[in-house]
C-alpha cells in the first residue's frame, strides 16, 4: 500500500510541471524590478515624461487618461469634492442583467460602469472588489489599464488631431498647425543667429536654443566657445527665457535657453496639440495613457550636471552592483522580445518579426554598453577620472533614450518613421550628397546629423539607405540591420567595389566617430580594402577605446578570472590611463605578495618572453633582471615598499582572501566587512579631490608640499611622485593608492555568480 | 526499490525545474502576444526609472 502511495505521489509530481508550463503559456509574469529604490526621474531625462515641468495637464474626465493616480474608480476617493465643485454626472444606462457602479476622477463623480449583477461572473482578471472604467478594464498591479487591443475612449481630442490605431496601441496624430510652424520657424531663425541649435523638448510645449560646439566626422568634437555661451545667455535674458547650464557628453560647458510656445499658455486642447506635434517631430509617439497625455520616446538631449558630487570607490562599486541587477532585467525583457519575434516568425508575419528584431537589437546594444560601463566602473573604482564620469553619464542617458525607442518600436509595431529619418530623406531628395560635399567638408549641424544617422540605423534599408559623404569623393550608406548589426557600405574614391562593415548594436547605437570602426567586433570585408581603410582611420581618427570596453573585451578574451590565471601586464587604458611600460607589476604579484624578483621569475615561467613587451629579444636571465630593476626603480621613485601592505592581514591573507579565491565571490557579510574596513581607512578610499587643497599646501615651506618629490610625513604624505595626479600609484594628495584589482574582482565575480556563470 | 524511487524523484525534480525555466518563453496566441507587449512597455518604464536612479547616483 505504501508503495502504491509513493508511486501515486511521484506520478503527481510528474504531472505538476506540465500543468505549470501550460499555465505559463497563458499568463506572463513581470520581471522582478531591480533592487534600486525608486526615485523620481530627473527633469531632463524623464522616462516617459509623465510629469510636465510646468502646469501638468489634467485630461478631461472623459479622456480616458487618469492623470496622477488615475486608476481604480471605486471606492470614492478620499478627496471627494463637494457636488457644487463638480460638473453634473451623466445618468447611468445599463442592461437588465447589469448594475451601475459609479467611478470617480479628480474627486468628482465621472460616470458609471455597467458591471454584472451579483452572482454573475465578472470580467476576466478583474478582482470582484475593484471595478475599472470601461476604457481601462484590466488590472495591472493595482492600476486599471487598457486591456490588450482595447481602444481608449479619446473624447477630448484637439481639433485637427485624430486617433490612429496601431497594432499594440492607439496614438494621437495631429495635422500641421500654421501657428506652430510659424512660431517654430521664428525660433529656429533666432537661434541660428546666436549660433545655437534649435530643439523641441519631447512632451513639452517648449523649445530650446542650445549652444553647441563643432562636431566633424573625423575630428573630435570641440566645446562651444565662451562667446557662444554668452550670446545664448544674453539672448535668453532679453527674450525672458529660462537659462539652463549643464555639461554635454564630452564634458563641455553648455547652456540652453528655454522658451514656451505662445500656445503653451493657451487652452488645454491647444497645449495637447502642440505637445503632440513636438513629440512626433522629435521621433516620439504621443498617447493618452493611464497617466494622461504622454510622449513616449523622442530624441533626448544629453545633459549632465555641471558640478558632480564627489564619489568614493565604495559608492562606485555599489552603483556597479546595482547595474548588475538592471542587466538582469534587460535579460528578462530580451527573452520576452525573442519569444515575440519567434512567435511572429512562426506565424509568417515577417513585418512584425522584423519589428521585434529591431527592438532586440536596440536592447542588446544598450545592455552590452551598460555591461561595459559596469566592468569599467568596477575596475576603475579607485581611479575614476572626471572625464570618465561624463562619458559614463552621457552613455547612461543614451541607454535610457534607447529604452524609450524600444517602447516606441513595440507600440507601433515598427511602423513608426522617426522625424530624424524623414529629415534625412528630405535632404536626400534635394541632393543630399552634393549638400554635404564641399571644400571645407561637412558643416557642424551635418556632423551631428550623421552621428544621429548611425544611431537610427535600424530605420534604414537597402532600398532606402541613409547616405552621406564624410569627405569629397567618399560616399557612405547605412542600409539598416542585418542579424541585428548595422550594415554600412563605404565607397572610397578610385575603388571599383565597396567596403561592407557590420556594426554591432553597442557600436552603431553609441556611434560618436569613425574611431569605433577600428574595434575588433566590427566585421569588415573585403580584407585588403578593410586593411587600407583601417590604416587611413588610424591616422585620422582618435583611439577606439571607450570607457569600460577594453576591460570587458579583455574579460571575454581571457576569461572572467584572468587575474588568477596568467600574468597580466598593465596595458594602456585608452584615453584615461597610460601606465608606462615596466612601471607596474602584474596584479597577481601583489595578490601573492611576491617580491620583484619572484614576480619576474613567475611572469617568465608562466608566459613566453614574446608576450612580455619589455623582454623581446632578451634571454630569460636578462629579462628577469630587467623586470626586477625597472620595478625596483619604479617602487623607489614612488616612495613605497613593495609588495604593498595596504590590506590588514585579515583581508589580505586571511579568511576573506581564502574564501574569495575559493568561491570567486564574497558573501554579503564579507562585503560589509570590506566596507567597514574602508570606512576605517578612509585615506585610501576617499575621493582624493576632497583632501587635495588642504594637504598640498598646508605646513611650513621647509616641509615642502605634495608633488615636490620628497615625502613629508609631517604633512601626512605617504608618497610623492612629483605630480598631483590620481591613478598612478600615488594619489593627488600623496597617499598611496590601493590597487583596484581585488575590489574589481569582487564586483566581476559577484556579477558572474548572480548570473550563474 | 529505493534506487528506483530516488531516480524517479530526481527525474521529477529535473522536469520540474526545466518547466519552471521554460515557462513564459513560448507565446502561443495573438492575445498572449498583445498582453506580453503591454507588460513589456511597463517593464521598460521600470527599467528607465532604474537607470534614472543610477544616473542620479553617479551625477
Amino acid at each position: 500500500m505504501k508503495k502504491l502511495a509513493a508511486l501515486l505521489f511521484i506520478f503527481i509530481l510528474f504531472l505538476s510541471p506540465f500543468a505549470i508550463a501550460e499555465e505559463g503559456t497563458t499568463e506572463t509574469t513581470q520581471p522582478s524590478p531591480p533592487p534600486t529604490e525608486p526615485s523620481p526621474p530627473p527633469s531632463e531625462t524623464p522616462t516617459t515624461q509623465p510629469q510636465q515641468p510646468t502646469e501638468p495637464i489634467a485630461p478631461e474626465p472623459s479622456s480616458g487618461g487618469g492623470g496622477e493616480g488615475g486608476g481604480s474608480p471605486a471606492p470614492p476617493p478620499k478627496e471627494h469634492k463637494e457636488d457644487s465643485q463638480c460638473p453634473p454626472p451623466p445618468s447611468p444606462s445599463c442592461n437588465q442583467d447589469q448594475r451601475a457602479e459609479p467611478f470617480y476622477q479628480n474627486g468628482c463623480l465621472s460616470g458609471y460602469n455597467c458591471v454584472p449583477r451579483d452572482g454573475q461572473e465578472g470580467p476576466r482578471d478583474q478582482p470582484p472588489e475593484s471595478r475599472c472604467p470601461p476604457d481601462r478594464a484590466c488590472m495591472k498591479g493595482e492600476e486599471c489599464v487598457p486591456c490588450p487591443g482595447q481602444g481608449q475612449q479619446f473624447q477630448n481630442i484637439p481639433p485637427g488631431c485624430h486617433v490612429e490605431q496601431g497594432e499594440f496601441g492607439e496614438f494621437i496624430k495631429c495635422e500641421q498647425d500654421k501657428r506652430y510652424e510659424e512660431e517654430k520657424k521664428r525660433g529656429e531663425e533666432d537661434c541660428r543667429k546666436h549660433n545655437g541649435k534649435f530643439i523641441i523638448r519631447p512632451g513639452t510645449t517648449a523649445w530650446e536654443c542650445v549652444a553647441q560646439g563643432q562636431q566633424g566626422f573625423f575630428q573630435q568634437g570641440q566645446c562651444p566657445s565662451n562667446e557662444q555661451l554668452k550670446q545664448i545667455e544674453d539672448q535668453c535674458s532679453a527674450s525672458k527665457g529660462k537659462t539652463e547650464h549643464f555639461r554635454d557628453r564630452s564634458g563641455c560647458e553648455a547652456v540652453s535657453c528655454r522658451q514656451e510656445f505662445s500656445q503653451g499658455h493657451g487652452s488645454e486642447e491647444e497645449k495637447i496639440k502642440f505637445m503632440a506635434l513636438g513629440c512626433e517631430e522629435q521621433g516620439g509617439q504621443f498617447v493618452f495613457d493611464e497617466r494622461g497625455p504622454n510622449c513616449i520616446g523622442g530624441q533626448q538631449q544629453i545633459r549632465i550636471n555641471r558640478d558632480l558630487k564627489p564619489l568614493d570607490g565604495v559608492e562606485l562599486l555599489k552603483v556597479a552592483l546595482e547595474m548588475e541587477s538592471v542587466i538582469q532585467v534587460f535579460n528578462e525583457i530580451s527573452a520576452k522580445l525573442e519569444s515575440l519575434e519567434n512567435y511572429y516568425q512562426s506565424k509568417g508575419d515577417e513585418e512584425k518579426a522584423k519589428a521585434f528584431e529591431i527592438a532586440l537589437s536596440q536592447l542588446d546594444g544598450a545592455m552590452n554598453r551598460l555591461d561595459e560601463i559596469r566592468i569599467g566602473l568596477a575596475e576603475n573604482a579607485d581611479s575614476l577620472q572626471e572625464e570618465d564620469r561624463y562619458a559614463v553619464l552621457g552613455d547612461m542617458q543614451q541607454i535610457n533614450s534607447i529604452i524609450k525607442d524600444v517602447a516606441v518600436t513595440l507600440l507601433t509595431g515598427g511602423k513608426s518613421k522617426r522625424a530624424a529619418t524623414q529629415r534625412f530623406e528630405k535632404r536626400a531628395e534635394g541632393g543630399f550628397e552634393s549638400e554635404f560635399e564641399g571644400p571645407e567638408g561637412i558643416s557642424q549641424e551635418e556632423g551631428f546629423d550623421i552621428l544621429q544617422g548611425f544611431q537610427n540605423c535600424a530605420e534604414f534599408s537597402e532600398d532606402d539607405p541613409f547616405k552621406f559623404s564624410p569627405e569629397p569623393g567618399v560616399s557612405v550608406k547605412l542600409e539598416g540591420l542585418k542579424d541585428r548589426n548595422c550594415v554600412m557600405k563605404v565607397n572610397p574614391p578610385e575603388m571599383p567595389g565597396e567596403i561592407t562593415l557590420l556594426l554591432p548594436p553597442e557600436v552603431y547605437q553609441f556611434f560618436d566617430g569613425p574611431h569605433l570602426l577600428l574595434r575588433d567586433d566590427v566585421e569588415c570585408s573585403p580584407d585588403f580594402a578593410c586593411k587600407m581603410m583601417r590604416q587611413q582611420l588610424q591616422r585620422e581618427a582618435r583611439p577606439p577605446e571607450r570607457f569600460g570596453e577594453q576591460e570587458r573585451q579583455r574579460e571575454f578574451r581571457e576569461g572572467n578570472v584572468q587575474d588568477f590565471q596568467g600574468p597580466e601586464f598593465p596595458e594602456p587604458r585608452g584615453r584615461f590611463e597610460q601606465p608606462k611600460s615596466g612601471e607596474l607589476r602584474p596584479s597577481q604579484c601583489d595578490g601573492a605578495e611576491l617580491n620583484n624578483e619572484e614576480c619576474a621569475k613567475w611572469a617568465i615561467n608562466t608566459n613566453t618572453l614574446e608576450k612580455i613587451p619589455q623582454c623581446k629579444g632578451l634571454t630569460e636571465e636578462q629579462c628577469t633582471k630587467l623586470l626586477k630593476n625597472s620595478w625596483d626603480r619604479a617602487f623607489e621613485n614612488k616612495g613605497f615598499e613593495q609588495p604593498q601592505q595596504q590590506f590588514p592581514q585579515e583581508f589580505k591573507g586571511g579568511e576573506f582572501k581564502q574564501e574569495f579565491e575559493q568561491k570567486g565571490y564574497p558573501s554579503p557579510e564579507q562585503f560589509k566587512q570590506f566596507e567597514q574596513y574602508q570606512s576605517q581607512y578612509p585615506q585610501q578610499y576617499n575621493y582624493p579631490q576632497q583632501q587635495f587643497p588642504q594637504q598640498s599646501f598646508q605646513g611650513s615651506s621647509s616641509a615642502g608640499f605634495c608633488g615636490d618629490g620628497s615625502i613629508a610625513p609631517s604633512l601626512g604624505e605617504e608618497c610623492d611622485d612629483r605630480n598631483n595626479k590620481d591613478g598612478d600609484g600615488c594619489s593627488a594628495s600623496c597617499k598611496v593608492e590601493q590597487q583596484p584589482v581585488a575590489v574589481a574582482n569582487v564586483i566581476k565575480n559577484f556579477g558572474d555568480w548572480m548570473r550563474g556563470e | 526499490m529505493k534506487k528506483i524511487l530516488a531516480i524517479i524523484l530526481i527525474l521529477a525534480a529535473l522536469s520540474f525545474s526545466l518547466a519552471a525555466c521554460s515557462e513564459n518563453t513560448e507565446i502561443k496566441s495573438d492575445e498572449q502576444a498583445k498582453e506580453t507587449v503591454v507588460n513589456l512597455t511597463g517593464d521598460l518604464d521600470t527599467l528607465g526609472k532604474s537607470l534614472d536612479n543610477l544616473n542620479e547616483k553617479l551625477s
